[in-house]
């Protein structure tokens, strides 16, 4: 098997509009990660340029999960898992010893496959993790910064007039954008999203990728997706995953994602991108 | 499946929806099979309905009352110097030899009908031979209060009468207190025979009619022995008059020890095993630990409970390390009672704990961890408040288990005997099923239906907290 170096600060060959590259804002390298013998990634090297959209696309058990679950270790608790390699945010590596994961999620914020809000009050769901931050906020503080958040997840209009209203009670759209503002409510640098829309229909998922764009803005973003056409619709750089014979998940190509969808190096990508499998 | 491709249009269709042979052996197989469940279903009702209408059988039904002590042997006598000559002509006529009765003109000078009363007096004593027994009892409505005070006081225990002066002076009493006094302490008034309730429904008629043939002249009625009384009296010793108070109050107190020492510790333990325990050897043999002490035979932890809290721990238990004024000689008091029921219930607590809070999805704990919470913030704002129902079910549970729990407390002792309510946690106790297991011991059929009274008290809580918890879980079951 042979590796497939990534291109990070250099320019690839043979791009036809090669685009000098943003900083990265955070890097995997040469990471491996186990569940006790079972390795699940092998050898993943992966950049996220600041301030862009990275997806992660590959077919089913591929370990895509697994990989963006490295970037604010929510691995750690998993029983028996365990990290080989680097994980750099902004040159620091999330894990060495004297890094505390809670720092780390501060920083890198995630929103998951299922909408997940807390059996609280919208206003509460988006409250917490500033408090957590600043247990001493005021009122009037705080308020802010959740009517902030609320508007920047675009979810302020629609739920403005019932912040104490349950947020399990909203629409699945609503709720995923709800956990979008629950994860930049506390300023964090990356956010990573974990087929954030695969379980909301056309409509809400059009919406959330209308949001992702705009976040982008602000946001070192990498997300999973099982749908091509989002990480086509959405991304600025696609990293193509697939499972090796032994079960462990590797990273066949990396770049910039009309590349990967247009002129793919890898066979295999080619074969993906095009529906011929997966 | 339906299909509308032409290569399985033209298939034959009909012939292969018809069950064949095979199908139809299966189909008589899954019929029997739903057979057997069914009357396994209808079976155990059964005996569930046959178990429930035994107990309310005993609950009610025809008696007769009686006195076990003959009041002509309790009442004063009255002499002949307290009758009228009217009567004691009639006690003459009737009782002497009728050789001296003749003799009586020629010996005194003078006939019964011109004698007066000193001279009636005078013959009763001369001519009758066993006069004792002839002279009747004065009757009750004769008495002064202060004779039946004394009455009462000589023909019960020295102890009891303490006791109803405890309660209340005597001759503070009214006549009607001292009456009703009289028949239960003194006549001891008791039924003498009883009817089954489905019995004296169905045959009220018969019943009467032998009553009236069998015991003439003596009280009767229908009655129910699960009343108001019966819940709210202390106990005493004649099933007629006894009540639940003092072993209800005894079962309250328990199981609120129990809650108070295994609810906050159970809880924490729970918490513990399943949100930050490591999963190493040591906790993965604590927990099987505690599933196996959940299993543990009940008496077992009545003996661990005697050997701590009632030995070990007397000093503490009996509440003479606390300065309380004559503590008993030893540690059975309710305060061991409750300690022992909160082993016993701990291990349920524990488990129910776990397992309302590994119903909490773990997606909760990801999106709090995801926003920089710290474990224990996760669990303490999310997950915590997520397993309280589930909790709370699994308390309630406990309680249930601990309200009905015999074993232990015959062990630690519970005394079987206690017409004193439960003055604080280191005083005597008794508890209701330690109660409904010493009445049916007794031979004496109106103890059998108060024990059912009880046992239908007992049922309805233990009913009634089961039904909160089920109430309890579905509403988590929505919540989620």
């Amino acid at each position: 098997m042979t590796r497939i170096p990534v291109p990070l600060t250099t320019v690839a060959e043979g791009h036809a509009h090669p685009t000098a590259r943003p900083p990265v804002k955070m890097l995997a390298e040469n990471l491996s990660v186990y569940y006790n013998d079972f390795r699940a990634l092998a050898d993943v090297t992966l950049p996220a340029y600041e301030k862009k959209i990275t997806a992660i696309i590959g077919p089913s058990g591929c370990g895509k999960s697994t990989l963006i679950r490295v970037f604010n270790r929510m691995n750690d608790r998993v029983k028996g898992a365990r990290v080989e390699g680097r994980v750099v945010l902004d040159d620091e590596d999330i894990y060495a010893d004297d890094v505390d994961p809670v720092m780390v999620r501060q920083r890198v914020g995630m929103v998951f496959q299922k909408p997940n809000p807390f059996v609280k009050s919208i206003y509460e769901n988006v409250a917490f993790g500033i408090r957590l931050l600043n247990p001493r906020i005021s009122k009037s503080e705080l308020d802010h910064r959740v009517e902030w958040a609320l508007r920047r997840s675009a979810l302020w209009d629609e739920v403005r007039d019932k912040l104490k209203q349950l947020g399990t009670e909203l629409s699945g759209g609503q709720q995923q954008r709800l956990c979008i503002a629950r994860a930049i409510a506390v300023e964090p640098e990356v956010l990573l999203m974990d087929e954030p829309c695969s379980a909301l229909d056309p409509v809400a998922t059009l919406k959330i990728e209308d949001l992702m764009k705009d976040l982008s803005r602000d946001y070192t973003i990498i997300i999973v997706t099982h749908n091509m056409q989002q990480a086509a619709r959405v991304s600025d750089y696609t990293a193509m995953m697939m499972m090796r014979p032994d079960r462990a998940g590797e990273l066949i190509e990396f770049d910039e994602t009309q590349n990967i969808f247009v002129r793919p190096k890898d066979p295999r990508t080619q074969d993906y991108v095009s529906g011929r499998f997966g | 499946m339906v299909s509308n491709t032409p290569a399985q249009a033209g298939a034959p269709t009909s012939a292969h929806l018809q069950a064949d042979r095979a199908i139809r052996n299966r189909l008589r197989t899954a019929a029997s099979g739903r057979i057997v469940l069914f009357l396994s279903l209808v079976l155990a009702l059964l005996v569930l309905i046959a178990l429930i209408l035994n107990v309310v059988d005993q609950l009610g039904g025809y008696v007769v009352y009686g006195y076990r002590i003959d009041p002509k042997t309790v009442l004063p006598a009255r002499t002949p110097e307290e009758m009228s000559e009217q009567e004691l002509r009639e006690l003459i006529l009737n009782h002497t030899p009728q050789y001296r009765l003749e003799a009586i003109p020629d010996d005194y000078g003078l006939t019964l009908d011109e004698m007066d009363k000193d001279q009636l007096v005078e013959v009763v004593y001369a001519e009758i031979p066993d006069l004792d027994p002839l002279l009747a009892a004065r009757p009750l409505s004769d008495l002064s209060n202060q004779e039946l005070v004394v009455i009462i006081e000589q023909n019960i225990t020295t102890a009891r009468f303490a006791q109803l002066s405890e309660e209340k002076p005597l001759d503070q009493r009214t006549r009607q207190e001292l009456l009703d006094l009289f028949e239960t302490e003194v006549l001891e008034e008791r039924v003498v025979n009883s009817w089954r309730l489905f019995d004296s429904l169905l045959n009220g008629a018969a019943i009467v009619e032998k009553i009236n043939r069998e015991y003439p002249g003596k009280q009767y009625e229908l009655r129910w022995w699960l009343t108001s009384q019966f819940v709210t009296s202390p106990q005493t010793t004649r099933a007629e008059t006894t009540g639940l108070r003092t072993a209800i109050l005894g079962s309250v107190l328990i199981v609120i020890i129990t809650i108070l020492f295994s609810m906050p510790i159970g809880i924490a333990a729970g918490v513990y095993l399943e949100e930050f325990a490591a999963p190493n050897r040591i906790n993965q043999f604590l927990q099987a630990n505690i599933y196996n002490l959940s299993g543990v035979p009940t008496i077992i932890y009545g003996l661990m409970g005697l050997a701590i809290f009632v030995r070990a721990l007397g000093d503490l238990t009996n509440g003479s390390m606390f300065g309380v004024p004559n503590p008993p000689p030893n540690g059975r008091t309710i305060i061991s009672a409750g300690l022992t029921m909160g082993l016993l219930v701990m291990p349920l607590i524990i488990i129910n704990t776990q397992e309302a809070i590994r119903a909490v999805p773990q997606s909760i704990r990801d999106g709090a961890l995801a926003v920089g919470a710290t474990y224990w913030q996760t669990v303490w704002y999310h997950v915590l408040p997520m397993a309280v129902p589930g909790i709370l079910t699994g308390v309630i549970l406990a309680i249930s288990r601990a309200v009905g729990e015999t074993a232990p407390l015959v062990v630690v002792g519970a005394a079987t005997y206690i017409s004193v309510d439960p003055s604080g946690l280191f005083s005597g106790f008794t508890a209701i099923p330690i109660q409904i297991w010493s009445w049916t011991a007794l031979p004496e059929q109106t103890f059998r239906n108060v024990a059912a009274a009880a046992i239908i008290i007992l049922l309805s809580v233990v009913i009634l907290f089961n039904l909160t918890a089920i109430i309890l879980r579905n509403r988590l079951r929505k919540s989620l």
